[in-house]
């Protein structure tokens, strides 16, 4: 018998018996991932989840809330990217802004966006920040019309030089 | 009758499987995960610096009050990322298999506990968890280096390989669910697909990051995206499919690859997961890869 033979004859211990195991691991999560898709619609988690991101009726028009840098007389604007508010993901960032908004501390926010666009090269150019809800037609937005149908200005503040 | 039919379930289920195959898909998804850990390390300590009002906690977080100390926060994430480097290398893997998915599931629902919910790395989390409550490194392992050789097939490779497939095939049909419990087939033919790409591009643009300039061209079309918005649900809708056989799997799953590459396409959104194969891999003889084998053999000696 070659050693390769003798390995092939080796078997780790505790394989017998092990199907209350496999079937308590399997049960349990295959419970875990289905449970959210008998939850209400809309119901969301964290591994857990029951994937609602696209099923929605999506509206024509759209409200985005936003941080923008303004020129002085405003006429020049600008969207401030997500590392600028503190995260590197979008989704954070708009969390971030919506958050302010929803706790009526979007005048902290300003500041703390101001202090850090002051900070960063290739922002000279701007004066203010304007943290906003703009409400889209999202069909028509790439055609040419960046014009919102209608805003919401929370809070303007100055950047600070 | 109902005693055959388990019988039968459990052949199928427990069905064999090399020891070869789970360990590695250990290397494969054990591998991206240690990656992402460390890749995303300064992101997922600086998740301890957020303001504590945006905390909305769920799933295991939901057991916080309130938010965590940024010293503890650091001090799981890292401990995280050292596990995730065990898990790979099969080092003490009863211990730190069940502890790297632990960790990786409660460092990334603190990350998604934040107002917003990601799906990028549902599947990856889910998929640890298997492999970290199986024996995931009776071979290829450091483990397996220490106790000598071994080279067999069992019912205990053979579940969690298709616990994790199954778990692949759950999470799309759950996605064409949520389409079909909220509109029905209407999804497909009405304007809800060439809206959300607007939407997400449009959001993004507005948002200051990068977008997708095919996407957004596209939204002018309206005739695209019923056809578009029918293959996905057809993808989402026949995944069960895939555990039939191996040849339905890889059609299967190229389709799904396809999806995804769609929705980078026209949305700029990364599933990096499932793009990279790993999401499809638990339905393949993944231990044949050449690369994999030859890895192996150097870094485990076998």
């Amino acid at each position: 018998m070659t050693d390769g033979e003798a390995a092939t004859e080796r078997r780790p211990t505790g394989l017998r018996a092990r199907a209350g195991h496999a079937y308590a691991v399997s049960l349990g999560l295959c419970a875990l991932v289905v449970m959210p898709g008998l939850r209400p619609l809309g119901y969301d988690s964290f591994p857990w989840s029951s994937y609602p991101m696209f099923s929605d009726p999506r509206p024509r028009e759209a409200t985005i809330a936003h941080a923008l840098a303004l020129s002085f007389d405003g006429q020049t604007r600008r969207p401030v990217p997500p590392p600028l508010l503190g995260s590197d993901e979008v989704l954070q960032a708009l969390a971030t802004v919506r958050g302010a908004i929803r706790g009526h501390r979007t005048p902290a926010l300003c500041r703390r966006i101001a202090a850090t666009v002051a900070e960063t090269p290739g922002w000279s150019d701007f004066e203010w920040i304007e943290i906003a809800s703009d409400r889209y037609d999202v069909l028509t937005y790439f055609g040419g019309s960046h014009r919102p149908l209608d805003r919401s200005i929370h809070t303007r503040c100055r950047i600070p030089r | 009758m109902i005693g055959a039919a388990l019988r039968g379930f459990d052949r199928w289920w427990r069905a064999p499987a090399p020891a070869e195959r789970l360990a590695a898909l250990r290397l494969l998804i054990g591998g991206f995960a240690a990656v992402y850990m460390l890749v995303r390390l300064p992101h997922l300590i600086g998740i301890g610096d957020l303001d504590p009002a945006g905390f909305r906690p769920i799933g295991v977080t939901s057991l916080l009050a309130a938010t965590l100390d940024p010293a503890i926060v650091a001090a799981i994430t890292v401990a995280t990322a050292l596990l995730g480097l065990a898990f790979v290398a099969g080092w003490r893997f009863a211990i730190t298999g069940p502890l790297f998915a632990a960790g990786l599931l409660w460092v990334t629902t603190y990350r998604n506990s934040w107002g917003m919910v990601f799906h990028t790395e549902n599947l990856m989390v889910i998929h640890v968890l298997v492999l970290g409550l199986a024996r995931s490194a009776d071979v290829w392992s450091l483990d397996a280096r220490r106790r000598g050789p071994l080279r067999i097939d069992d019912p205990a490779y053979g579940w969690p390989i298709k616990l994790a497939a199954t778990l692949t095939v759950i999470t799309y049909v759950l996605a064409a669910e949520a389409k079909m419990r909220v509109s029905g087939g209407t999804w497909v033919v009405s304007d809800t697909l060439r809206n959300y790409i607007a939407y997400d591009n449009l959001r993004k643009a507005e948002l200051g990051d990068s977008y997708s300039a095919l996407g957004a061209a596209l939204t002018a079309h309206a005739w695209v995206f019923p056809p578009l918005a029918g293959l996905s649900m057809g993808v989402e809708l026949l995944a069960p499919v895939a555990l039939v056989g191996r040849r339905i799997a890889a059609v299967w799953a190229l389709l799904a690859w396809g999806f995804h590459v769609g929705v980078l396409s026209l949305m700029w959104i990364f599933f990096p997961y499932p793009l990279l194969g790993l999401a499809y891999a638990p339905f393949f003889p993944v231990e044949r890869l050449p690369g994999l084998r030859r890895l192996a053999g150097r870094l485990f000696g076998t």
